[in-house]
């Protein structure tokens, strides 16, 4: 296993370490800059696996409500429902391992990242013994450059800061927000509330205890995936009062994913959910995804007054002119 | 709700990812991996046949070489505000690692905590308080890395906070101090009524004991960890910038440079018209202590940091992954002497034809320069 290691030091965790000190080298010689610039230079050529996985994503809430009549229609028989949702996921071109894969070839990116930041703010004499071993020879201009300048900002780098992991746990939140998709399934939505929560407080908490330059590099990093994914789905499931159309997805038909054509059908009271199948409901039959919902004036409503309703509740500026004349 | 959130598949998923996240990069980025929490390394010094050294356990001990039994041990205490966070991963914990040499003078042995403190405990009277602390409360603000040296009624050290100080001794009141432009983890070296320490700002300075005044200084490119020594009215150190410096003591100009691959961290030794300079490339390089020109290099295969000594005439050095080798310095034909199967990180301590060799297992090893015997001394509580 020891080989493992050996490699990953060679080809990934090397090269960033000696690439972060040159970068801190030509930005004056700040390495808050430095990590900032790396993190947005990583996040860009990461780009399209990122934006691969966005679709991914998008496509596999687009068929939450299809998967869960599916689960509830084969309750008692899981390998039929199983089968039935691969024949969905089939169907509609989405692969699991479309979400999850650049997920997994991001994380040793992410981690490579953080153990060159650990590593390269070593404050202890262990940490930089183990720090001249790793820098490049014939890269003569990196040895003068330790120690770098932990003083960035209102922060040493160095040491933890209570502000960053609030911001840490702040932007994260409004990432997991943004991705989390409002759900009529009680176990999902439950799911859904404990994801957006555990990992914003958990990697606040680990900041307070972390030097506050991997804060620096989490702030960066989840702020440049905010930004990606507002261009890319949307504020998703962002519900704030300020966001024109309340959180509703204002960007979301730029990237649909692969999604086929499919019966959708959105309740009165339904704000966030994208789509949403009221089992045994009239609408189920009647209205085909593109069709406006004028042509179906019943109860249900179709797509164009349910907008409308949403526009209303969620008071956006236009309906507030009109108040305060 | 916890339950079925942990029935979900892509709760699973999630769940490993969160798992794979924390034991591959939190983990070992807090708990010290490679490095990144101080334990300490502190070497030692021999009195009457007495050995004093810092131990892992944040202890004082002393040591009795004739049996090789422990003679006391006391622990520097543990700072009220010394922090380290909720998980303990910023530095401040349960104990007070000790990198520095102490030093001894006849009724008292001084240590520097790296929290930044000084203590000075009875070497007789041994109690669990010390005689004195500097500073008597808080702390310097600064990690105390390198050792403390005493000469004529004074001690001096240096501190992470930046600065070099002088205390009076006997009963631990500052002299002077001296502000550099950057943190200090080096010894300072005290040759007649001269001062000299090198800095993280990359300076090696020259200050009067006296009063800390600085009489010159040297700059050079890199930071300055490597403890200076001082030989025939040169100043010898090295630096990150991978070089290793020979200055006049009268006026801090250049004698010559020498270049290696790596940082120098150790300090180098003087011996018979010859700087043996230990390198973190894995190399000794002997130098000719007028020029500066290579005699020879030893390939030892592994960094050198910790500082190497001359015991009967032979140089003994260690690597960080405890190899140790002794060169004889007349024939320059060098010899492996042991394995220890330890890292070695603290300097070596010279004895009467035996080496001692404090390890990051809190093992201290005696071994004999001549046959290799060895025998290990017990510092743990």
């Amino acid at each position: 296993m020891e080989w493992i290691g050996y490699v990953w030091d060679l080809i990934i965790l090397n090269p960033l370490i000696n690439v972060l000190i040159m970068l801190s080298s030509y930005l004056a010689g700040s390495f808050g800059l430095a990590i900032i610039v790396l993190t947005i230079v990583v996040n860009l050529l990461m780009y399209p696996l990122t934006l691969r996985q966005l679709k991914a994503s998008k496509a596999m809430q687009a068929m939450q409500a299809e998967v869960a009549e599916v689960r509830r229609k084969y309750a008692k028989d899981k390998q039929k429902a199983a089968q039935e949702q691969m024949r969905l996921m089939k169907e509609s071109g989405v692969s699991p391992a479309g979400c999850l894969l650049p997920m997994l070839v991001q994380m040793p990116v992410w981690i490579a990242l953080y153990q060159s930041v650990i590593r390269l703010l070593a404050i202890a004499p262990e940490g930089f013994l183990d720090l001249s071993q790793r820098l490049y020879i014939s890269w003569s201009s990196v040895f003068f450059q330790i120690p770098l300048e932990s003083s960035f900002l209102w922060l040493d780098l160095a040491n933890p800061d209570f502000l960053m992991a609030i911001l840490v746990g702040v932007s994260m939140w409004v990432q997991q927000k943004m991705t989390t998709p409002a759900s009529a399934d009680p176990q999902q939505q439950a799911q859904g509330q404990m994801m957006l929560w555990m990992l914003p407080l958990m990697f606040g908490f680990l900041c307070m205890n972390l030097p506050s330059g991997l804060a620096l590099y989490w702030v960066t990093s989840t702020a440049i995936r905010i930004i990606l994914q507002y261009y890319s789905t949307g504020w998703g499931g962002l519900t704030l009062p300020f966001l024109r159309g309340g959180g509703q997805d204002t960007k979301v038909k730029k990237i649909e994913g692969r999604v086929p054509r499919q019966k959708k059908v959105l309740t009165e009271d339904d704000t966030t959910a994208d789509i949403v199948i009221e089992p045994g409901s009239p609408q189920e039959e009647g209205i085909e995804d593109g069709e406006s919902g004028d042509n179906s004036q019943d109860s249900g409503g179709g797509y164009s007054n349910s907008f409308r309703s949403i526009r209303r509740q969620s008071g956006g500026s236009g309906s507030k002119r009109r108040k305060r004349r | 709700m916890l339950k079925n959130f942990f029935t979900k598949p892509g709760a699973k998923i999630v769940l490993l990812l969160l798992i794979v996240l924390v034991g591959t990069v939190v983990l070992p980025g807090c708990i010290g991996s490679r490095g990144a929490l101080a334990r300490g390394w502190a070497g030692g010094v021999v009195e009457n046949d007495i050995l004093y050294t810092g131990s892992m356990a944040g202890n004082i001990v002393a040591v009795n070489l004739t049996d090789g039994r422990l003679q006391w041990s006391v622990p520097l205490k543990v700072p009220e505000s010394s922090g380290g966070g909720l998980l303990g991963c910023a530095q401040g914990s349960t104990t007070v690692p000790i990198y520095g040499t102490p030093a001894v003078s006849e009724g008292l042995v001084y240590v520097g905590g790296y929290t930044g403190k000084i203590y000075a405990f009875n070497r007789d009277e041994v109690r669990d308080d010390p005689r004195w602390v500097y500073p008597r409360q808080e702390f310097i603000g600064g990690a105390i890395v390198g050792g403390v040296v005493f000469r004529d009624d004074k001690l001096y050290f240096a501190s992470g906070d930046n600065k070099v100080y002088a205390l009076d001794a006997p009963d631990g009141y500052k002299e002077w101090e001296f502000e550099t432009g950057d943190k200090i983890w080096s010894t300072p070296a005290v040759d007649g009524d001269t001062l000299y320490i090198g800095s993280f700002d990359k300076k090696l300075y020259a200050l009067d004991t006296a009063d800390g005044s600085k009489k010159w200084e040297f700059e050079v490119e890199g930071a300055i960890v490597s403890t200076p020594v001082v030989h025939d009215n040169t100043v010898y150190f090295g630096s990150f910038d991978r070089y290793l410096y020979a200055v006049n003591t009268a006026d801090g100009s250049l004698r010559w440079k020498y270049m290696a691959d790596r940082w120098f961290w150790a300090e180098p030794v003087v011996y018979d018209g010859t700087v043996y300079a230990a390198c973190l490339d894995g190399k000794i390089y002997a130098l000719d202590a007028l020029n500066g020109s290579k005699k020879v290099e030893f390939d030892l295969g592994g960094p050198v940091s910790s500082t190497p000594v001359v015991v009967d005439g032979m140089l003994i050095a260690a690597t960080q992954d405890g190899m140790i080798y002794a060169i004889d310095t007349g024939s320059s034909r060098k010899r492996d002497l042991a394995a220890l199967g330890e890292n070695v990180y603290a300097p070596l301590i010279a004895g009467s034809g035996k080496v001692y060799i404090h390890t990051n297992t809190d093992a201290l090893h005696e071994i004999d320069v001549h046959t290799g015997a060895k025998r290990e001394i017990d510092i743990k509580d």
